[in-house]
């Protein structure tokens, strides 16, 4: 199938779409994806603006057939969230779409596990897309028939060495998915999560600097089809954005190259 | 802190159990259990204890418990 029949499939026309994590990343390449398949509107949140103008560099949005918004915040400090919340009323948009790729890892031994980073991690993992979720709902704005996705990790699903943490923070959003869809299927609202396997991205690279050259090998011979890259996971979600997916709620949709098949 | 104290709490929670206990003179990559989670949890006791941190690339480079020592700086010791 060639890539504009797959864009077509994939068409966001007139769609808002909210993604988080942009600059980098899932988040970037999702970003590039969706600004190929003609939404309305697009905002884009990320920490680091150069990296956030050189997605959307990437992306090729065109000025006169979908506006690009920026909205640069860490959501690590306590007034990100509202003040994104506000950021979009005072746009007046109504989301069709929402990304949460927003995340971050800390591999660490359970013994050494503080409170502190299991904290952090749940945080930024964990609360901020169900809490964000939360007031952009409940600020109604979100369309019926709207798509939430959470970006989780093959983590949350099985287990390995050292992420303990990372991989409660990502489970508890595959059971905020189910419990979410249901609550809101009154709405035709959509609640999906991802669980991508390895993928290659700066944040895997760091993890891969802390590991012996051998243990990244092992990671990698658990992969059958090798390590992912942000594009395996950004098209799928494209597709779930989209109406061709408007029967597909509650679900875990698990991305990974065969890893969890073992 | 006191070098058979810090050998003796590094042992215990690096969780080695091929051998009774460690000296300056060991070397971690002999070590049964030497494999990324203990190079991290070298990482997050010296984190912990003495408040500094270190990088895997310079773990990598160490070769015996005095290496790490080292690494930390003798200062740090009685």
């Amino acid at each position: 199938m060639g890539w504009k029949t797959l864009i077509n499939m994939l068409d966001l026309n007139e769609k808002n779409i909210l993604i988080t994590g942009a600059s980098s990343g899932i988040g970037r390449a999702i970003s590039i994806v969706v600004g190929k398949s003609s939404p309305s509107n697009v905002i884009l949140c990320g920490r680091d603006v150069r990296r956030l103008e050189e997605t959307i560099q990437a992306s090729g949005f065109i000025p006169d057939q979908a506006k690009c918004y920026r909205f640069i915040g860490d959501f690590s400090e306590g007034h990100t969230i509202p003040d994104l919340v506000s950021f979009i009323k005072d746009l007046r948009i109504s989301l069709d779409g929402i990304v949460f790729s927003a995340g971050i890892d800390k591999l660490m031994p359970f013994r050494f596990l503080s409170e502190k980073i299991l904290s952090d991690l749940l945080h930024i993992n964990t609360v901020v897309p169900v809490e964000t979720t939360r007031q952009l709902l409940k600020n109604n704005l979100v369309n019926p028939q709207g798509s939430i996705i959470f970006i989780s990790s093959i983590m949350g699903v099985v287990g390995q060495p050292g992420q303990v943490a990372y991989s409660i923070s990502k489970g508890g959003l595959i059971s905020a998915t189910k419990a979410l869809a249901l609550e809101l299927s009154k709405d035709k609202i959509r609640v999906n999560v991802i669980t991508p396997g390895i993928v290659i991205t700066d944040l895997t690279k760091k993890m891969f600097d802390s590991l012996t050259p051998e243990s990244v090998d092992e990671i990698r011979k658990m992969h059958p089809l090798g390590f992912g890259k942000p594009e395996d996971v950004a098209n799928f979600v494209s597709f779930l954005l989209s109406d061709q997916a408007s029967w597909i709620t509650g679900s875990t949709l698990t991305i990974d190259g065969g890893y969890s098949a073992h | 802190m006191k070098t058979d104290q810090f050998l003796s709490e590094l042992h215990a929670a690096l969780e080695i159990k091929s051998l009774h206990s460690v000296n300056e003179k060991t070397c971690l990559k002999d070590l049964e259990e030497y494999d990324s989670m203990m190079i991290l949890g070298i990482i997050a006791f010296v984190d912990e204890k003495f408040n500094k941190s270190l990088t895997t690339e310079q773990l990598n480079g160490i070769t015996d418990f005095k290496s790490l020592m080292d690494l930390i700086g003798l200062e740090n010791f009685d």
